[in-house]
């Protein structure tokens, strides 16, 4: 299309210039008014943010408490580099990213699987597994957070019932119960994506695929690892860097449920800015720990692209 | 044992087994929350926990309901998601159409902005936005949270509508333009109502995530009254630590409008909605 509208331009611009360049406005014109406003709002959306925290990256400011600015440079880098709450805010975050996507990919291929089967009420069952997406974070926090309750709550009862445990736990009291309890929560919520997702890309497959597997005799689990797997792939990958990037930066369910808690355990890099921003007031330094954020999740990204790319190779 | 049998028998474990586990899995916390709704607070702190209410209430929801400010909070989270799907509504039909139909100059570069606006952080964004709000006199106001949730949902909305209208064949158009339409008229006579199932699930989206957002709410919102939903049912939790009964069934009624609507979209989110689906 490119080569044709400069041909077009050409001709133009051979026989009169003024009407080749009306007519290519009026190409233009259509598309670039139905974008326009759209483009607009995300741009400033988008371009004005990045901006701003890169040039607000290098100042010392917090509105709280009076309007002054002034310039520090890398100081406030400096200073996220000996940031002891910026490093634990780091490992709670890979913490936080693979305890919630390992699950949650598991049980998502596993409800996929199950409900691109028929079988007799399929539309109902494949509704109300899917539904905890449509949950706020705020609410599947409350609702978890109630089930895991250390003294009244209904999971300690199941467990010492089931004789999981002797005596009820206490649930989110230190850092690896706490854990536990935001991983759960957030596969219940979190498993309806990647189901979605991978359903999606199942029911893409030919099923000419699996009848010509199993005419040459293949076993349940070799139509799954030589036909199903092969052809979602590419959505497998896709998907997992894209939850992860987007549970690295989710914070709802997290901050209902601990707080950060207990003692900082759960404070993840975006809970940290969020605290810095909102109950420190130090817009400079939250500024510049956003920009930090940026590359880490630029650098993330490029890794497990080129991983997906090595591990690819035939 | 004889084929039949095998094969059911088969059929149980492979899919009968793992539909139980899901559906205790996804259903349970949901039942347990209106289970608990419905207790007396007598009934409320008893261990081990009852599974079915002795003496079912409704007190707990008329009390959330008529004596807090639940009820504002509700009507502010409506005003404020209803009038984001209004603009996206209005802003996605164009757009989604051209980036589907047109080849322009400078569309690479459109969706490349489209794709950024997918993945950057909404944390990064809480500062800038403040500023920008503040400075043009908009912060506290539900508008803010209007405008910024159109800007952080148009990107994935432009890309999905993009996707509907793909879908639809260019052929209704080009008879519709022969036979007399402008551009214009065919989109909307012809192409239009073809993909209006994909526009209302794309704004029905836009609803949900709306609806359930936190942290902008949080930043830019200060006045108590003006609060949404989510925010409102994070501080009355700290407010009313022991009102356990009111609080679960706060969370029962904030949980309704999402889970209705996503039972309306659901059958669009493995075809349309899940081709762009990079929010969870």
């Amino acid at each position: 299309m490119a080569e044709t509208s400069a041909t077009a331009r050409a001709a133009g611009a051979a026989r009169a210039p003024r009407e080749g360049w009306r007519r290519a406005l009026r190409r233009e014109a259509t598309p670039w008014a139905m974008v326009a406003p759209v483009v607009l709002l995300v741009g400033t959306g988008v371009l004005f943010p990045l901006a701003y925290i890169v040039l607000l990256g290098s100042e010392s400011y917090s509105p709280y408490l009076g309007p002054q600015r002034e310039w520090v440079g890398l100081a406030n880098y400096a200073r996220v580099l000996g940031d002891a709450a910026f490093w634990n805010a780091l490992v709670a975050s890979v913490i936080w990213v693979v305890g919630s996507v390992v699950p949650q990919f598991l049980l998502g291929l596993g409800m996929a699987l199950v409900l691109n089967e028929t079988f007799r009420g399929r539309g109902l069952v494949r509704t109300i597994v899917l539904a905890p997406w449509a949950v706020s974070g705020v609410v599947t926090g409350f609702i978890w957070l109630w089930l895991f309750d250390g003294t009244i709550g209904v999971v300690n009862d199941l467990l010492v019932r089931m004789q999981v445990v002797d005596a009820p736990v206490a649930w989110g009291i230190e850092s690896g119960t706490t854990w536990l309890m935001v991983f759960v929560a957030n596969a219940w919520r979190g498993a309806p994506f990647f189901a979605i997702v991978i359903l999606a890309a199942l029911q893409a497959i030919d099923p000419a695929l699996y009848e010509a597997a199993s005419m040459d005799g293949a076993t349940r689990w070799q139509r799954f690892r030589h036909v199903t797997l092969p052809m979602i792939l590419n959505a497998v990958v896709i998907s997992t860097l894209l939850r992860a990037l987007w549970t690295f930066n989710f914070i709802d369910l997290l901050w209902t449920m601990t707080r950060g808690g207990p003692a900082g355990a759960t404070t993840t890099l975006p809970i940290y800015i969020f605290d810095v921003i909102y109950q420190k007031g130090e817009f400079g330094y939250g500024a510049a720990l956003s920009v930090v954020l940026c590359l880490i999740l630029i650098a993330f990204s490029a890794a497990y692209w080129q991983l997906n790319r090595l591990t690819r190779m035939p | 044992m004889s084929a039949t049998r095998r094969v059911a028998l088969d059929r149980a474990l492979t899919i009968g087994l793992p539909v139980a586990f899901f559906l205790v899995f996804t259903l349970f916390p949901i039942y347990w929350l209106v289970n608990s709704s419905l207790k007396p607070a007598a009934e409320l702190f008893t261990f081990p926990p009852k599974y079915w209410p002795d003496a079912p209430t409704l007190a707990n929801y008329g009390k959330a309901l008529f004596g807090t400010r639940l009820g504002a909070l509700y009507l502010n989270s409506i005003a404020v998601a209803t009038l984001t799907c209004v603009g996206l509504f209005a802003l996605i039909v164009f757009a989604g159409y051209a980036m589907a139909r047109f080849r322009f100059r400078g569309r690479t570069i459109v969706l490349l902005l489209f794709l950024l606006g997918q993945v950057l952080p909404h944390v990064v964004m809480l500062i800038p936005a403040f500023t920008l709000l503040k400075s043009a006199g908009l912060l506290d106001t539900r508008a803010a949270l209007v405008l910024v949730y159109i800007v952080i949902l148009l990107p994935f909305s432009v890309m999905t509508m993009r996707g509907f209208y793909q879908s639809i064949p260019p052929d209704l158009e080009e008879a519709a333009m022969i036979d007399g339409c402008s551009r214009i008229g065919a989109l909307f006579r012809v192409v239009l109502p073809a993909a209006m199932p994909g526009l209302v699930a794309t704004t029905i989206y836009g609803f949900i995530n709306a609806w359930n957002e936190l942290i902008f709410a949080v930043i830019l919102i200060a006045s108590p009254k003006l609060q949404t939903l989510p925010v409102g049912l994070m501080s009355m939790s700290d407010e009313m630590r022991t009102e356990y009964g009111l609080m679960l069934a706060t969370a029962v009624l904030a949980l309704i409008p999402s889970l209705a609507l996503f039972a309306y979209i659901q059958r669009y989110m493995t075809s349309g909605l899940a081709a762009g689906a990079v929010k969870g």
